[in-house]
């Protein structure tokens, strides 16, 4: 072994930390090298000088004054200062609570438009009952009853057999040229069931 | 201050075991086996931290202090599965860890070390004559200084090795980090200090 593989060692050669043969390798080398001894010589100085140098000028045992915070006092009504303190709990259930009022505008705008669609469907079907004649409903409400109109239809295309939601479907394509007044974008004419129909016999 | 006779003959592991179940005497035990490495591990940490250059003797006895009640309030979590040493230690390190900020903001405030360079303390060094530096409280202090400009991890794997002759695997525990890292930066430092110290001493 040379002496900068040596030089390299010595250091883990005081600390024990080489292996067997490599161990072996560095007192061969030690036995017969004036330069290396002295490194190893001014690294255990070094060593011994910090040694002395970082030890605590006055060491005393101060167990007596250790002892009375082992066990510290109980809180009764005050907050120990031992008690663990929950951070961001109430920044947590503000988020939660907008979180859930947000919700709830959303779902109640939704439910809210829903009723007043489903109150003017009604409020046609009832008028048109009564009289026992097609009552024309009002431009306004023509969207929503067409929307409503072809909910219905695909449901019922859903559970009945393809041949006669095809013979009923066609009802609601039907165009009647009569009817129609061009206020609308809307053609009122063409959803228009039979006289005497009720409007979800379509 | 009497400790069982017991207790002494026991390993470092069983006196733990039976601090956990609230025992005093073993507790002060322990205190007895570990105050004196302790204070010379947070001795030899807070040369970089403290004002004068040279270990904080004060604030090691606080940190220590502070371990010693940790480990008592952390009593129940002890785990009998490795080194006890390295179980302390590194309660010891997280305390340094957590005062290392203050206590150099506090030697900040005071502004009393010059904050020199490892180059300027190598000048020095060289410069000094045997029969200057031959005072044992200056030697002392010029280990200090260049110990303190040595990075933190270094430091510490040289004080744990060197100082409390911790084994290397204990110290790769107590600072979470492989062997071969604890390895290097003990050589690291070892070099550095070689360097700063050549010429203090004739070997």
């Amino acid at each position: 072994m040379e002496c900068d593989e040596v030089r390299l060692r010595l250091v883990r050669y005081l600390d024990n930390d080489l292996p067997g043969r490599v161990r072996r390798d560095v007192e061969e080398h030690l036995e017969h090298c004036y330069l290396c001894q002295e490194e190893l010589n001014e690294i255990v100085a070094v060593l011994d000088v910090c040694r002395d140098a970082l030890q605590h000028p006055c060491p005393r045992n101060r167990f007596e004054e250790l002892h009375p915070q082992l066990y510290p006092p109980v809180a009764t009504h005050a907050p120990s200062a031992y008690a663990p303190r929950r951070r961001g709990r109430g920044v947590l259930w503000a988020l939660a609570a907008a979180a859930g009022i947000l919700i709830l505008i959303n779902v109640g705008g939704s439910v809210i438009d829903m009723a007043g669609q489903l109150d003017s469907l009604f409020n046609y079907a009832a008028a048109t009952s009564e009289r026992g004649e097609v009552v024309e409903p009002e431009a306004a409400d023509m969207p929503v009853l067409l929307a409503w109109q072809h909910r219905i239809l695909w449901a019922r295309s859903l559970s009945d057999d393809i041949g006669r939601a095809e013979d009923r479907a066609p009802v609601a394509a039907e165009k009647d040229p009569q009817a129609g007044n061009g206020d609308s974008a809307y053609t009122p004419v063409s959803w228009r069931p039979e006289v005497g129909a009720r409007w979800w016999k379509v | 201050m009497r400790t069982d006779e017991a207790l002494q003959q026991m390993p470092d592991t069983e006196v733990m075991l039976q601090v956990q179940w609230g025992s005093e005497p073993a507790f002060a035990e322990v205190y007895r086996r570990y105050y004196r490495r302790l204070l010379d591990f947070f001795y030899g940490m807070s040369v970089s931290a403290s004002g004068s250059g040279r270990g904080d003797a004060q604030v090691a006895e606080d940190l220590c202090h502070e371990t010693f009640l940790r480990l008592w309030r952390l009593r129940v979590r002890y785990r009998a599965s490795g080194s006890f040493a390295a179980y302390l230690f590194t309660i010891a390190r997280h305390i340094w860890q957590e005062r290392r900020r203050q206590l150099r903001k506090e030697w900040r405030l005071k502004m009393v070390h010059p904050a020199d360079g490892i180059e300027n303390a190598l000048v020095a060094a060289q410069d000094a004559t045997p029969d200057e530096l031959s005072h044992r409280a200056e030697v002392t202090e010029r280990i200090h200084s260049a110990l303190a400009r040595l990075p933190d991890e270094q430091r510490m794997a040289f004080v744990l090795r060197t100082i409390e002759g911790l084994s290397l695997g204990d110290i790769a525990e107590v600072m979470k980090c492989p062997v071969n890292t604890v390895r290097s930066r003990r050589l690291l430092a070892v070099k550095q200090l070689r360097k700063v110290l050549r010429g203090l001493f004739v070997v």
